[in-house]
């Protein structure tokens, strides 16, 4: 394998890696384990929205960047990259049998559009319990998350929209149910069934990963990542705020 | 009382894999993460049973059980840790405490955001200095585990 083709992989699985949720420093060592298998020096840099890595390379210094501009976690991805780039440090397999082992990653199978939504429904209802609502609360954000659930994908999966409309549009779906869910049911709290609702689409990950990249000394990536998730809950409290505002306006 | 614990493993059982199914867990994986929650949630709610707000020792508890349990259980199960850990704190998460910071200062009660900001900033440190100190203690005997195999090869 040519050296800028290791690089090439090295940065695709790194920024794979980065797209779908994984720590700063994974994606870092990930890209440094597979140069140096085959012996290649390189410098690896992550942040929350690009990596890059140069290497010295027979032709002089080879340098590849990556921009990502979505991000969502996906666990799945997340293991069989790992594996992946384990299995380039112990077997070194060549680059056609990477890529191919890299486009069925890419492709592996999610959970249906039903699972996903009853996923949305439990936690919701759960999170509404826990956070000290009745058990009219919990069914009533069991019934708004299923119809969240539903809704979220559509938003989500449109990358011609920012990223600052979708979270709005979650927050004010999850105002507007939560109210109409509080009225149809009676003896409900609305904020206790909003934060349910909203429990799913609170940036949990990207917080506590933000301190632990903090931790760990990666600074830039660390605060980043605070302001993403300082924004994204911002967004959804406003989305949310205005849909209840705009419910009480109507007079109800 | 015994009741109590298990409606909350329970609870906290769903609570860890509701959102694990939603940023896409592998099958095989599922049933394990959300063991992990329950345990770390019942660890921290053994520490104080009447109250479901956790204070911030409480939060270290449950964070660093989940932690070693994420370890361990990746090497059992040949998994990264991180698969573990995430839907493992979800229970501990101020995703709350963060919204009603936002909230309040839209509201124009600077005092209680304060208040909530505080708490959001004080238990995700907590949480993630939890897992990290584990990570970090795992990392450190892996590597003196690694230079002890590779000495004697090296003297050869």
């Amino acid at each position: 394998m040519e050296q800028e083709q290791i690089l090439e992989i090295a940065l695709q699985i790194g920024s794979t890696l980065l797209q779908y949720g994984a720590e700063t420093y994974r994606v870092e060592e990930t890209i440094k384990r597979i140069c140096d298998s085959y012996d290649l020096n390189c410098e690896p840099f992550a942040f929350t929205t690009g990596v890059f890595a140069s290497a010295k390379v027979e032709k002089g210094i080879s340098t590849v960047f990556k921009r990502i501009s979505s991000r969502k976690v996906d666990l799945t991805k997340i293991a069989r990259l790992n594996a992946l780039s384990r299995r380039i440090q112990r077997e070194k397999p060549d680059y056609k049998e990477i890529k191919e082992e890299l486009d069925d990653i890419l492709k592996c199978k999610t959970y249906s559009y039903g699972a996903f939504a009853l996923s949305f429904a439990f936690t919701a209802s759960v999170y509404a319990y826990l956070f000290g609502g009745s058990y009219t609360d919990a069914f009533a954000a069991l019934i708004v998350g299923i119809l969240l659930g539903l809704i979220h994908p559509v938003f989500a999966g449109n990358s011609s929209l920012f990223p600052f409309i979708q979270y709005f549009a979650d927050g004010f779906a999850a105002g507007i149910l939560s109210s109409v869910a509080s009225i149809l049911i009676p003896l409900t709290d609305v904020y206790i069934v909003i934060i349910g609702a909203l429990t799913n689409l609170l940036p949990g990950v990207a917080l506590t990963n933000g301190v632990r990249d903090l931790l760990h000394g990666d600074n830039i990536s660390g605060v980043t990542r605070l302001g993403e998730a300082f924004i994204v809950v911002a967004v959804l409290a406003f989305g949310a705020g205005i849909g209840l505002s705009l419910w009480n306006l109507g007079g109800f | 009382m015994f009741l109590h614990f298990v409606k909350l493993f329970l609870l906290a059982f769903i609570g860890s894999i509701a959102p694990a199914v939603a940023i896409n867990i592998e099958k095989r994986l599922l049933l394990w993460a959300g063991l992990g929650g329950a345990l770390g949630y019942c660890v921290a709610l053994a520490f104080n049973p009447y109250s479901l707000s956790f204070n911030i020792a409480q939060i270290f508890m449950g964070t660093v059980f989940v932690g070693l349990y994420s370890e361990l259980m990746a090497t059992y199960l040949k998994a990264p840790a991180t698969v573990f850990c995430i839907p493992g704190i979800f229970p501990f998460v101020p995703g709350v405490s963060a919204y009603q910071t936002v909230l309040s200062l839209a509201n124009n009660e600077f005092n209680q955001a304060a208040v909530y900001g505080l708490n959001t900033v004080f238990k995700s440190f907590t949480i993630a200095f939890g897992i990290m100190i584990v990570t970090a203690f795992f990392r450190f005997v892996r590597k003196q585990n690694k230079r002890g195999e590779n000495l004697p090869s090296n003297s050869k």
